[in-house]
């Protein structure tokens, strides 16, 4: 807990306003709750976030159909076609992401042409030190660059797991524009797109939701 | 020859040991040419202006231009002398003596007043 501690007061002081904290299925709800305390203390918003990782569609929809209400944030791992399609289209998805390191070198065949998801870079992808980071960097340009073809929306996180892969937002955008992202389209990425996403997620939490564009205006007396 | 517009960085330093300015300074200067080669690092030119080993914070002036390749390649370091290590910007600046304002007011780290200097 002291190195959670430890991000939370960094996160706040590199200029963090919202933070999506990972959890899965078994963390219990006490450990969820200090956690998401020690970064409030901080002044940040927290979205308890889960990253699924389903190896086919069928798996996928079971899992969606699990955690959209518990968790504010519903990221996919797109590792074939079958789940990017699914995953794309899906309106209980918010974020997909690609398995940077095993990736092959063209992502076009996982991307599918109708494209609704934004697409996320995980930063800490990049940070490995290993003979296999420049190879990472290159399919990260791949990725930019298909991105920008296609207009895909792109949403960039640092993913991290300890301190040292904490990255402040501004530099996370420096790195998306150094690999051929826009300059505006970086700042967006770290920016309004997640915002935007947040913003409508906090929106399904409130009583008068019912769904995307109906809301309740008032009870019947 | 007209002076080309500089740009301040106050970074944090995050890592299990401490460095001496030196090291800090050599692996700025490494990172940069690591990832955009020689020349750029010239056109760059980053320069460790201040640093606090025990804030474990630093200031780096480089040129308006290559801030976000400044800032890149120090997001992308994750070593010193075989530390893992992180290097992150909290802010920018067009003038030292704005960061020196809200982060060193006292003139402890970032270096003397200009005023000072003077007198």
């Amino acid at each position: 807990m002291k190195v959670v501690e430890r991000m939370a007061c960094l996160a706040a002081e590199v200029g963090f306003h919202v933070v999506g904290l990972t959890f899965d299925f078994r963390t219990t709800r006490e450990v969820r709750a200090s956690a998401v305390k020690l970064f409030e203390d901080q002044g940040l918003t927290v979205m308890a976030r889960i990253d699924l990782r389903p190896k086919s569609k069928y798996d996928l929809l079971r899992s969606l159909r699990d955690v959209r209400t518990p968790f504010d944030i519903v990221a996919v791992e797109c590792s074939n076609t079958q789940v990017s399609s699914v995953a794309f289209r899906d309106r209980r998805v918010d974020l997909v992401f690609f398995p940077v390191g095993r990736l092959q070198s063209r992502l076009s065949w996982l991307i599918p042409k109708k494209l609704k998801r934004p697409v996320e870079l995980n930063l800490a992808d990049l940070l490995r030190n290993d003979s296999s980071s420049e190879s990472d960097l290159v399919r990260a340009i791949n990725l930019i660059s298909d991105a920008q073809r296609k207009h895909m929306p792109l949403v960039a996180s640092s993913g991290a797991t300890d301190l040292f892969s904490l990255r402040a937002p501004r530099d996370m955008a420096a790195v998306l524009s150094v690999l051929g992202l826009e300059s505006s389209s970086a700042v967006s990425a770290v920016s309004d797109r997640p915002y935007s996403m947040i913003q409508r997620n906090l929106e399904r939490r409130e009583p008068d939701f019912i769904s995307d564009g109906i809301r309740m205006v008032r009870r019947r007396t | 020859m007209k002076r080309q517009p500089r740009r301040y960085l106050l970074f944090r330093l995050v890592s299990d040991t401490a460095f001496s300015p030196e090291i800090v300074a050599a692996e700025i200067e490494r990172s940069v040419r690591e990832f955009f080669g020689d020349v750029n690092l010239l056109l760059a030119f980053p320069r460790l202006i201040a640093f606090d080993p025990k804030r474990m914070m630093g200031v780096v002036r480089c040129s308006s231009r290559w801030v976000d390749q400044v800032r890149a390649a120090l997001a992308l370091t994750v070593r010193i002398e075989g530390h893992v290590s992180a290097f992150l910007v909290i802010r920018s600046a067009g003038t030292i003596e704005s960061l020196r304002k809200r982060f060193d007011p006292d003139g402890d780290w970032i270096g003397r007043r200009a005023s000072r200097r003077r007198s």
